[in-house]
């Protein structure tokens, strides 16, 4: 009974000691910003290296190979990069090994994305990197991604993040009110709330006001049930014509590029 | 698209239909070419030259193509309808013409 209960102190300190030794950051030389980067670098060079192949190689087996390669990658690397965020979670490098892991995770369908969008939330909404990657979140519609994208509208001090995510929430909105009808209505309130307190935060070569405003025109104008707007415009050989001109006729408009 | 739209516009000939583009190409004297080379008979909007043209931009279109079927009224009834989807959309609204006079 003695000894039973010796063994499992002694088990327990054991364990302790080992984890102790193990559990703390491997690379304690290193600051987390270089072992960010250390683990970004093989990444990349992995990746590279893994198109280089891929470009050589005639074999189709072995090309199918690489692809999955490159597609899977990321999901092994995504715990290394949580690892880094989790040992040093005050670190500039934590919130680039979480938004790496978002991004990554958008491509490969990692599932580490939803708890490393949850520590954002939690530790860093303060963080102005966070603008960004809510435009780069706008078309992933995930449950996660919304509750993401909640936060920042109330609690990021960064105007441009907090009007990007009400745009990107708003778009989630609308793209998703075939299944959920409330959830037009919500699309209206948010493209209208970008309206009012973003209209002049930048988003790709004009700003969010103008998308937003577009949105919400046609939210209420170009859905199906209304008449289409007049059209008035030159065809490709210069000649000015009318959507109306077509009245009594069943019309497939195509917007349309030769790219 | 292209050879399913050709066969749209060739099965369809004859009846109260029409397909329209809204073309966001740059270049109009090469899109001619293209439209020649691709056998483009129907009639498209020049955008402006531009995917951030007037009328793409007032119909908040981001991504392409982006589709709309309208019927004999004007009324929008389906949106990014492709393929066989889309016959069905054009047939059903065609039938619904005819039994509507």
């Amino acid at each position: 009974m003695q000894f039973k209960y010796i063994s499992t102190v002694l088990l327990i300190l054991v364990t302790l000691a080992t984890t102790h030794v193990f559990g703390q950051p491997r690379d304690t030389g290193k600051t987390p910003e270089a072992q960010y980067s250390e683990l970004f670098t093989q990444f990349r060079s992995e990746q590279l290296q893994l198109s280089k192949s891929f470009r050589e190689t005639e074999d189709k087996a072995e090309q199918i190979k690489i692809r999955k390669r490159m597609t899977t990658m990321g999901l092994d690397y995504s715990p290394r990069f949580m690892k880094v965020a989790t040992d040093y979670p005050d670190s500039k490098a934590a919130v680039d090994s979480l938004v790496w892991i978002v991004q990554m995770g958008n491509r490969s369908g990692s599932r580490d994305t939803g708890p490393a969008l949850k520590i954002l939330a939690e530790n860093h909404v303060k963080d102005e990197r966070l603008a960004s990657l809510c435009r780069m979140l706008q078309r992933t519609i995930t449950a996660d991604v919304q509750a993401f994208l909640r936060v920042v509208i109330d609690r990021s001090p960064h105007r441009d993040a907090r009007g990007m995510a009400c745009f990107a929430l708003a778009y989630q909105m609308q793209k998703t009110s075939d299944r959920t009808p409330g959830n037009q209505a919500k699309a209206e309130e948010l493209y209208q709330q970008v309206v009012d307190d973003y209209a002049d935060v930048s988003y790709l070569s004009g700003n969010l006001g103008e998308r937003a405003a577009g949105a919400l025109y046609a939210t209420k104008y170009i859905a199906i049930g209304k008449i289409a707007p007049e059209i008035t415009a030159e065809d490709i050989d210069g000649v000015k014509f009318k959507l109306s001109d077509y009245r009594g006729k069943v019309v497939v408009l195509d917007f349309w590029g030769d790219w | 698209m292209y050879p399913h739209e050709r066969s749209l516009v060739k099965r369809l000939a004859g009846e109260p239909f029409a397909l329209l583009g809204i073309n966001s190409d740059r270049d109009r004297d090469v899109l001619k070419k293209v439209m020649e080379k691709q056998d483009i008979t129907w009639r498209s909007f020049w955008n402006g030259g531009s995917t951030s043209g007037p009328i793409s931009t007032k119909w908040d279109v981001h991504s392409w193509p982006t589709i709309y079927v309208l019927d004999h009224n004007g009324v929008i009834r389906y949106k990014n309808v492709r393929g066989e989807r889309m016959d069905e959309a054009v047939d059903a609204l065609l039938k619904e013409m005819k039994e509507s006079k």
